[in-house]
């Protein structure tokens, strides 16, 4: 019996018992590590993660279970767990009717262990700029993740994703203590984007940051105009109003754009996205982890707050297009999430903008943050900073937060480069982790609260 | 489960799988089977109710002072030595390392449970479990009218069997179950709103204190209503116990073995000198009960005890696991943690505590007379730097004058470093509480950091 026979059964016994509505969701995940520490390969790690998670929805609860035992037995006893909300709610059984599987499966190339080792040595040597440098941490990590999602409406999909994530962490050590820089480069798809070229270059500006660093100076405290360099800087927006613009929020009412549809939220010369369908972006897929097909969903348009990201539950409640239901594993049931989130850019070029600001900070690596979707606060941690002074990119910075309120900022924002850049990340939320992509122009906010020790 | 049938489960099975290592190859199994219930409550109804079992193995094979890791969802022995020809291979590119070793501390083999393991999560039955959500979702409501809205109510648990095994004959097995209640509350008044967040545990379900958990849910929300951002300044500051646990949990990276060998330490050269305030004493203590992280063993299976790792301010010791304490010529401490069998082994706290000279919280304000109270942050992970130890989150709480609570406040930045902010701790209170982290919580005053906002 076949994987999709064995879950095509699981789905007619679940019509028996009366679901409303059956959803399996099978995954077989492989992954390898390369890990380069202390000068030497210290360790390579792989994972198998097989199974699938099973999905009841009757009117608005939702019951889930999962295993990774793939027996008929496993599974029904696994269909219970998952209905056992459903079980009293239960409606007459419907013919479950399968379509043909629509397969998306694109045969990628792996990189050969050897190979990965080469490249790491590579890194390592590019890394090697001067004494100062304390340790170098590398880490090569590739997966190939292969989906298969069913459910009672008769939707059958497939999808093979390969991932490939390289990133260096570098410390320095010098009079001022220890420092650190760390770049990263990731991809969905064919791996061959990682060259000895790419590689050496990553890992040498992750050690040019740690120096830098190295000079860095307290940063400033208080408000000031704060100008994000393309790339990294996207993650402002997915904190600032990306989660916010998640409609299992807006639903509950806990999100500061409730209410705001069709209403300025942001200068006229921002427009913001969720796209998944670009190739080879950290957060690209075909399919949504609920069969959706992947599509552009545009968030605000020419500063005018147009939609909502929604997975199949809430697109149903507001009638929209569900395309951001996605889950970490086969063990998480699927949820509202974003996938390439970024700015678009518009027409300046990132000099002027430089030169335009009179005082205030040049942020050019951003590290991650946080945001309360209700009350739109949120944070986010700077990797690598300069002060700007009479138009000009002056001092380095050591780390530190910037603080703000998302339709705060949007409302701040005065200025929008011409260039773009997206970079990887990894987003949380209610305990799942899944791949994202931010990215945006150069651009500035004329204030931000930064979060320094220097007056 | 018994726990006889505990005894016997799990760790005979991983016995058995070790005739797999060949001749001049160490290997050791972590196997580990969890069974976990979460049930999330919206509007009085069950929005989502998850129930899973989780197998899983990880396999660490040493050869030649080389060592590979991989993880399978499996126990069957096919698997097994599919998964372990394939380290056979990866050990071929890895570098020999000399400090790469398997525990040989068989004189405590046995299966372990007392203190950390009750049978009544699994003897409440599920409808039990939905109903103390509901409950807690009430509750929360019945509080006060100014909360709006529970945007979720969650009963949360998990019984969690682990058993090490290696070829030195080490064989120890561990049973250990938590339960939690968590919830988040949005209180409105006026144009006003706030949303709160609070996360408790108990090791059995009757000890969840659904009443207190509702109350500071409630409590959190509508004290936060009407905040300011405050001015930039510099003051002395007060975190309370969840954020000093945070604090605490960020302090790591320095005390570990691991992060000291790869130069990644600010405590690097400084045993016995003086790191801390001399009112500073911080144990790694796994083997208390009460302890969110409280165990028999670590990740090595290496029986765990109280550790000073600093104490009256001096840097005593580092956490080690086995390999880095040997190549930091340090005492290995027993320190190894996994965070599930598909994580590979590092070095970590599970149960750090610090002492309190005996101050309650109210001496310590009225000792300050004026300081700020920070009881919420966020960006821990993205603006504390635990190697170069910057320090920088964005962060709520309440203005102190005349040692008392006054104006909450938001929108805030609070910022110093990891070891200016150990050297400048004035006071520790004597309330403490076990939390859902690595360690306890107290409230912790700080002489003075910076303040960012207007």
């Amino acid at each position: 019996m076949t994987y999709t026979e064995l879950f095509t059964d699981i789905l007619k016994l679940a019509s028996q018992k009366g679901f409303e509505f059956t959803e399996l969701y099978f995954e077989d995940h492989l992954s390898q590590s390369v890990k380069f520490a202390n000068n030497k390969v210290e360790n390579i790690s792989s994972g198998q993660s097989r199974g699938v998670g099973i999905r009841v929805i009757s009117e608005n609860s939702a019951g889930y279970a999962y295993t990774s035992e793939l027996t008929k037995k496993a599974l029904t006893e696994t269909l219970e767990a998952a209905g056992y909300l459903a079980s009293k709610a239960t409606k007459n059984p419907t013919e479950v009717n399968i379509s043909p599987l629509e397969t998306s499966t694109e045969k990628e190339t792996q990189i050969p262990l050897r190979r990965q080792v080469e490249l790491i040595q590579t890194a390592q040597d590019s890394a090697q700029l001067s004494n100062a440098i304390a340790q170098i941490n590398i880490v090569l990590s590739t997966g190939q993740k292969n989906i298969l999602i069913l459910n009672s409406e008769g939707l059958i999909k497939s999808q093979t994703q390969q991932r490939t994530h390289f990133s260096t962490r570098i410390v320095a050590s010098g009079d001022s203590g220890l420092q650190t820089g760390y770049e990263v480069i990731a991809r969905v798809g064919n791996p061959s984007f990682l060259t000895e070229n790419e590689v050496a270059q990553i890992s040498k500006k992750a050690a040019e940051m740690a120096l830098i660093k190295l000079q860095a100076q307290p940063v400033p405290t208080g408000e000031m105009p704060v100008v994000l360099a393309k790339g990294s800087g996207g993650i402002l927006f997915h904190e600032a109003c990306g989660h916010g613009l998640e409609a299992d929020h807006i639903l509950k009412g806990a999100s500061q754009f409730c209410n705001r549809l069709n209403t300025r939220v942001a200068p006229e010369y921002v427009t913001l996205v969720d796209d998944p369908t670009v190739e080879g972006y950290w957060g690209t897929l075909e399919i949504d982890d609920e069969g959706n097909n992947g599509s552009c969903t545009t968030l605000i348009k020419d500063g005018l707050l147009v939609g909502y990201m929604a997975d199949r539950l809430r697109a149903k409640h507001f009638n929209l297009r569900p395309a951001n239901g996605r889950r970490q594993s086969y063990k998480h049931p699927p949820m509202v999430r974003m996938t390439n989130t970024f700015i678009k850019p518009s027409n300046l070029e990132p000099q002027e903008i430089i030169q335009d600001t009179k005082y205030g900070i040049y942020v050019s690596k951003l590290s991650g943050g946080q945001v309360n979707t209700t009350t739109g606060d949120f944070v986010f941690g700077i990797l690598e900073a300069y002060l700007i002074k009479d138009g000009e990119i002056k001092t380095p910075l050591r780390e530190a937060n910037l603080i703000g309120n998302g339709l705060n900022t949007l409302s701040l924002i005065d200025a929008v480069g011409n260039d773009f850049d997206m970079s990887p990340g990894t987003c949380g939320k209610d305990g799942q982790q899944v791949p994202v992509g931010c990215g945006m122009p150069t651009l500035r906010v004329s204030k931000l609260t930064v979060g320094g020790t220097s007056k | 489960m018994t726990q006889s049938e505990f005894a016997n489960n799990l760790l005979e099975h991983a016995e058995k799988l070790l005739n797999l290592a060949s001749k001049g190859e160490s290997l050791e199994i972590y196997l580990s089977k969890e069974i976990t219930t979460h049930i999330r409550v919206y509007n009085k109804e069950v929005e989502q109710l998850t129930k899973a079992t989780d197998l899983g193995a990880a396999i660490r094979l040493i050869k030649n002072k080389r060592q590979a890791f991989c993880y399978i969802q499996s126990l069957n022995p096919e698997d097994f030595e599919k998964a372990i020809n394939s380290l056979r291979e990866y050990i071929n590119y890895s570098d020999e390392d000399p400090f790469i070793q398997l525990n040989d501390e068989t004189n405590l083999n046995g299966s372990y449970f007392d203190g950390v393991y009750s049978d009544s999560i699994e003897k409440t039955a599920l409808s039990q479990k939905v109903l103390k959500a509901k409950e807690l979702e009430q509750l929360i409501f019945s509080c006060d009218p100014k909360i709006k809205k529970v945007e979720h109510a969650d009963y949360d648990d998990e019984i969690t069997e682990i058993s090490i095994v290696n070829t030195n004959g080490v064989a120890k097995s561990l049973l250990k179950t938590r339960c939690f209640l968590s919830g988040s509350a949005i209180a409105e008044d006026n144009d006003d709103h706030y949303i709160s967040y609070v996360s408790e545990f108990a090791k059995d379900f009757d000890s969840l204190n659904t009443q207190s958990i509702a109350k500071e849910i409630a409590q959190k929300a509508i004290s936060h209503l009407n905040a300011i951002k405050p001015k930039t300044a510099v003051l002395p500051v007060v975190f309370s116990p969840r954020v000093s646990s945070i604090f605490l949990s960020q302090l790591t990276t320095a005390f570990s073995a691991e992060a000291l060998y790869k130069n990644m330490s600010f405590f690097k050269n400084r045993l016995q000198e003086q790191v801390a305030a001399p009112l500073v004493s911080i144990v790694e203590d796994p083997t208390d009960k009460l302890a969110y992280g409280a165990t028999y063993f670590d990740g090595e299976a290496s029986q765990v005890k109280p550790i000073d790792l600093i104490k009256d301010g001096i840097l005593m010791n580092f956490l080690s696991d086995l390999k880095h304490a040997l190549a930091t010529n340090n005492a290995p401490t027993a320190s190894a943690v996994r965070y599930g069998y598909s994580s590979p082994i590092a070095v970590g706290a599970r149960a750090l505590k610090i002492s309190s000279p005996g101050l309650t919280f109210s001496e310590i304000l009225k000792d300050l007379g004026t300081a700020i109270l920070i009881d919420s942050v966020i960006g821990t992970h993205s603006g504390v730097n635990p190697v170069s130890g910057d320090f920088s989150v964005g962060a709520e709480g309440f203005e102190i004058k005349n040692g008392e609570l006054g104006q909450p406040l938001k929108e805030l930045t609070v910022a110093s470093s990891l070891q200016k902010m150990l050297l400048d701790i004035t006071h520790i209170s004597d309330e403490h509480y076990y939390l859902p982290s690595s360690a306890q919580g107290r409230y912790i005053a700080f002489k003075s950091m910076t303040i960012s906002g207007l």
